[in-house]
């Protein structure tokens, strides 16, 4: 874990994994947690617009400056990852979480 | 009623969302909705992306009242040639720079329309593009 908030207790039931933003506006709920490998901080920005609950970057990649600061600004959790997009859905899908759908 | 007015400009990729963040910040304080802010979102941000990729500049206008928020984008730029087509699901002129940054699915203007109670694009080419946004609050 990269960047923590302040209240950190929020239960995560959803999860939508893309790398396009347009993607994830179109369908994803609110309060869903956000699987990506495109390191931009655009995705912190998208994320605190849209009530998401966090993001993860897979890859083991480490976030740029600008991305943990603005996330930290926008309290924002952000999470990497060494595992690939595939697993770390697997991983996720296995504990019981769910596709964040759009109602 | 409340109005206000913002600016825009294409190709600034710093500032892409920004305008979109302000307007979230004066519905927020105006306690309006949480499900009807976030689709406020999805409006402003598409419409601003668009004119970030897209445009040279955009005036983005937002009027609040009783019934309803309206929104308007009106820029001036490229214009679209045939606007249906732009409608179409996965259709998207995105280069490839725009792709790396996320943009480019194709899903923008028809997440737009589906999102929007009211919505109306009108486009020139080489003059600019115009949408007309309405999300009612009850
Ligand atoms: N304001 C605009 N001015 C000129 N052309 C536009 C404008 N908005 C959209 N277009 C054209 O319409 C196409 C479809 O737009 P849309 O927002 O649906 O998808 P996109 O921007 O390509 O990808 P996405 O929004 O999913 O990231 C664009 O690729 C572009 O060619
Ligand atoms: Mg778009």
């Amino acid at each position: 874990m990269l960047v923590s908030v302040k209240d950190l207790e929020r239960d995560i039931t959803t999860v939508h994994a893309s790398d396009l933003i347009s993607q994830v506006l179109a369908s994803c709920s609110r309060g869903a947690l956000w699987i990506t490998g495109l390191l931009d901080q655009q995705i912190i920005n998208t994320a605190e617009l849209f009530d998401l609950s966090g993001v993860v970057f897979i890859g083991n990649r480490r976030p740029s400056a600008d991305i943990i600061d603005t996330a930290v600004e926008e309290q924002i959790p952000v999470l990497v990852t060494k595992l690939s997009m595939f697993e770390a859905c697997g991983l996720l899908y296995a504990e019981g979480l769910q596709p964040a759908l759009r109602s | 009623m409340f109005k206000k007015v913002f600016r825009v400009e294409g190709g600034n990729f710093q500032k892409a969302g920004s305008v979109s963040k302000q307007i979230k910040k004066i519905l927020k304080q105006l306690n309006l909705d949480g499900e009807l802010i976030w689709r406020a979102m999805i409006i402003a941000y598409e419409a601003e992306i668009n004119a970030v990729l897209y445009a040279h500049e955009c005036q983005v206008s937002l009027e609040i009242t009783a019934e309803k928020i309206y929104m308007r984008f009106k820029d001036k730029g490229p214009g679209i040639p045939d606007i249906s087509l732009a409608m179409t699901e996965g259709y998207s002129t995105a280069t490839r720079a725009m792709r790396e940054r996320g943009f480019g699915a194709g899903l923008g203007l028809p997440n737009i329309r589906k999102t929007s109670d009211h919505f109306e694009i009108t486009s020139t080419v080489g003059v600019g593009t115009t949408l007309d946004i309405d999300l009612f609050l009850n």
